[in-house]
């Protein structure tokens, strides 16, 4: 087992140096530079220098006057010591500009997986055990319209209850009004209420996939023969299906549960607008629209290294729940 | 053509929804009746027709209501299984046999699948119960217990992810709260012993793909007695094998049946297995039982059309043959059946009076019953 997750470990190096590598290439190669929009503002002021000139002297100052194969390198370089330099547009390190808004969007992430795991598999799980009952066809039919209709809506709709007309909620925001008079304790809560309606969307979005594949698997695992050995030994329903049927349809649910590792941390763009969150969907948004490379570098690097984690994470998990997959 | 093509298996997506709809309502009333909270020991509680009898089946009536029709899988099966003796129940694949002995163990694929008519008596020793009626709380105790199944599919019936030993435990466990840890795995490892698998410690400690499909097989079969129960299903248990195994896993039940003095219904299609191991035979065809004896009757004297063909298209050493026999023609649909005969359109023996309706059960001897008209001369009838 040591050897395999080294094996994988050094693998998981490799593939990173080529993900960055590309990441790196792409970013150079975008349309928006942003150090032409800087040169172009620059250039403009009474008595500057031609644009031409600013250009070559940013591009300098920022490093973009070598060729990208010696770019990647210079990178790479202070990457692997840890120095990812200063984001251009937001003028504070990478790292810290990252870390100040990455909290925001890692509770909204946790919050609505947390919120989907625990309706999608028993929900899942319902739905197979009464196959083709009134509640399998009102859990499919929810979880579809979920699947099928976007987060926009639903933030709208939520917004328009449970903000408008109940008013239980702020309309947007990360804090409320009178933030800055509460107590440590309220404040956290003042935020956690804050975030209340954005977890519920995202968790409903997501809810629906999670929910068929539990189904499907448990529909299968539950006409396979050894749950007709585990009945004809004389155990309970329950015990049939809590014991010997869910360890097996845990086995590819895993597998799904470990990819969503990076989706922990890689914001929700679309839900983070609507509800004006500093999270990192927003901000990495907003720098990829400029061309900031170091803080897009960074960003997209660390989910480069989550979804290498979460694949290494899953075939490990694979390894402990499936017996016939452990490696000697 | 399309007059043709209707009485085959085709029918149209409106006449299929009218059937599910009717199928549902039928399941439903059948689900409701078998899920009440409270069923009442009178409905469940019978007495045997004979107390020598560990198993009665009485009349049984097993359909499944699926989109195209009712599929009468096991339509009005009768016959015992004596205590410490061992039935062979013999036909072709989709005759029944399997639905018969699932339907004893009421593992049958509900709510799809349902016993609508009959009885099947257990008994259990001190009780006897009525297994089609029996709630899901007694069918737990009973299975594994004192019935208890070994399936034909040593490769996939154990569960991937349980060790071989926790499996087996589980059984004896579930049975027997008041076991202590230690005497539940010495019992395991002295049922591994006993089906024959040398490395017995390693076993109880492996995963079933480590192990060989005689080897699963064994695992199945030392977890089916290990509640010493009465009565032993077992559902081609050598299909599966190879025939080396095969004879081992046959002659190791034979001396486990002895050990313990349980019954055996053993279920095939391999009559060499049948006449080795059986005391009675039971041979049915498209879901009723159409002689039945014992092994003796069945093998020197089979009267019915069905079990004469049976017997001939089984190979004989010695006995040189051009092409080996095979009985013409195909088991009838089985959502229409006719109301003749079942076998009389591939039946080269035919009389007169098989235009007639379904024969009834004629008495060759005390013991040998066959439901064909040729039998009707000399045999007594039997009203059915």
């Amino acid at each position: 087992m040591k050897k395999f997750v080294l094996k994988r470990v050094l693998i998981s190096c490799l593939l990173l140096v080529f993900v960055t590598m590309i990441i790196y290439g792409v970013m150079r190669c975008m349309p928006t530079s942003y150090v032409e929009q800087q040169a172009m503002e620059l250039s403009k002021k009474p008595g500057a220098k031609s644009y031409g000139e600013w250009r070559d002297q940013l591009n300098a100052q920022y490093g973009l006057d070598t060729g990208i194969v010696q770019g990647y390198f210079t990178w790479a370089g202070k990457a692997v010591r840890g120095q990812f330099g200063d984001s251009w547009y937001w003028n504070q390190p990478v790292t810290k500009k990252f870390a100040s808004v990455i909290w925001y969007s890692f509770a909204l992430a946790l919050g609505s997986f947390i919120l989907e795991i625990v309706i999608a598999i028993p929900a899942g799980i319902l739905a197979a055990r009464k196959q083709y009952s009134t509640s399998d066809y009102v859990i499919t039919v929810l979880a579809l319209i979920g699947i099928s209709l976007p987060s926009f809506f639903f933030a709208t709709i939520l917004k328009y209850i449970f903000a408008i007309k109940l008013g239980w909620f702020d309309l947007y925001g990360i804090v409320g009004r009178m933030h800055d008079q509460l107590s440590p304790v309220g404040q956290f809560f003042d935020m956690a209420k804050h975030m209340v309606l954005p977890t519920i969307v995202l968790a409903i979005v997501s809810i629906g996939s999670l929910m068929r594949y539990t189904r499907t698997n448990m529909l299968e695992v539950l006409n396979s023969d050894y749950i007709r050995t585990a009945r004809a030994k004389g155990l309970s329903e329950s015990v049939v299906v809590n014991k010997h049927a869910f360890r097996n349809t845990l086995i590819p649910i895993i597998t799904l549960l470990g990819g969503t590792l990076p989706g922990l941390f890689s914001g929700a763009m679309v839900t983070e607008t609507l509800f004006q969150i500093p999270g990192i969907g927003y901000t990495s948004y907003q720098c990829v629209m400029q061309g900031d490379i170091p803080f897009v570098m960074f960003y997209m690097t660390f989910i480069a290294i989550l979804t290498l984690l979460g694949n290494l994470i899953a075939d490990i998990l694979y390894a402990v729940v499936d017996p016939r997959v452990r490696v000697n | 053509m399309s007059l043709k093509k209707k009485s085959a298996n085709y029918i149209s997506a409106k006449e299929s929804r009218e059937i599910s709809k009717k199928n549902r309502k039928i399941t439903k009333e059948l689900e409701k009746k078998r899920n009440r909270k409270h069923i009442p020991e009178e409905e469940y509680i019978t007495k045997m027709k004979n107390p020598e009898n560990c198993v009665e089946f009485d009349n049984v009536h097993t359909y499944f209501f699926t989109d195209i029709g009712t599929v009468k899988s096991v339509d009005g099966v009768s016959f015992d299984v004596p205590q410490g003796k061992t039935v062979g129940i013999v036909g072709e694949s989709g005759c029944g046999k399997s639905v018969t002995s699932l339907s004893l163990m009421q593992l049958v694929q509900r709510p799809a699948g349902q016993t609508v008519e009959g009885e099947i008596r257990f008994n259990s020793g001190d009780k006897v119960v009525n297994v089609v009626n029996a709630p899901a709380s007694v069918m737990q105790k009973l299975r594994g217990n004192y019935m208890s199944m070994i399936f034909q599919e040593p490769m996939t019936s154990l569960n991937p992810v349980f060790r071989i030993g926790e499996q087996i435990d589980e059984v004896i466990e579930l049975h027997n709260p008041e076991k202590s840890k230690e005497e539940v795995k010495a019992r395991t490892i002295e049922l591994l012993e006993m089906v024959g698998i040398a490395n017995k410690e390693g076993v109880y400690q492996m995963y079933p793909h480590e192990l060989s499909g005689g080897m699963r097989q064994r695992i199945c079969i030392a977890m089916a007695l290990a509640c010493d129960p009465k009565l032993i299903i077992a559902d081609e248990p050598t299909t599966a094998l190879d025939v080396t195994i095969q004879a081992q896993i046959l002659d190791l039940l034979r001396n486990l049946k002895d050990k313990i003095n349980s019954s055996i219904m053993l279920i095939t299609h391999d009559l060499g297995v049948v006449a080795e191991m059986a005391d009675y035979v039971v041979v049915m065809y498209a879901g009723r039982v159409i002689e039945k004896g014992t092994a003796r009757e069945i093998f020197k004297d089979p009267r019915h059309p069905y079990t004469i063909g049976l017997m001939n298209s089984k190979p004989v050493v010695g006995k040189k043959v051009d092409k080996l026999y095979s009985i013409p023609g195909s088991v009838p649909n089985p959502v229409n059946m006719p109301d003749y005969c079942y076998f009389k359109d591939r039946c080269n023996m035919c009389v007169d009076a098989c235009d007639g309706a379904y024969p009834c059960e004629y008495h060759v001897s005390p013991t040998h019953v066959v439901s064909c008209y040729r039998c009707a001369e000399g045999g007594t009838a039997n009203e059915q």
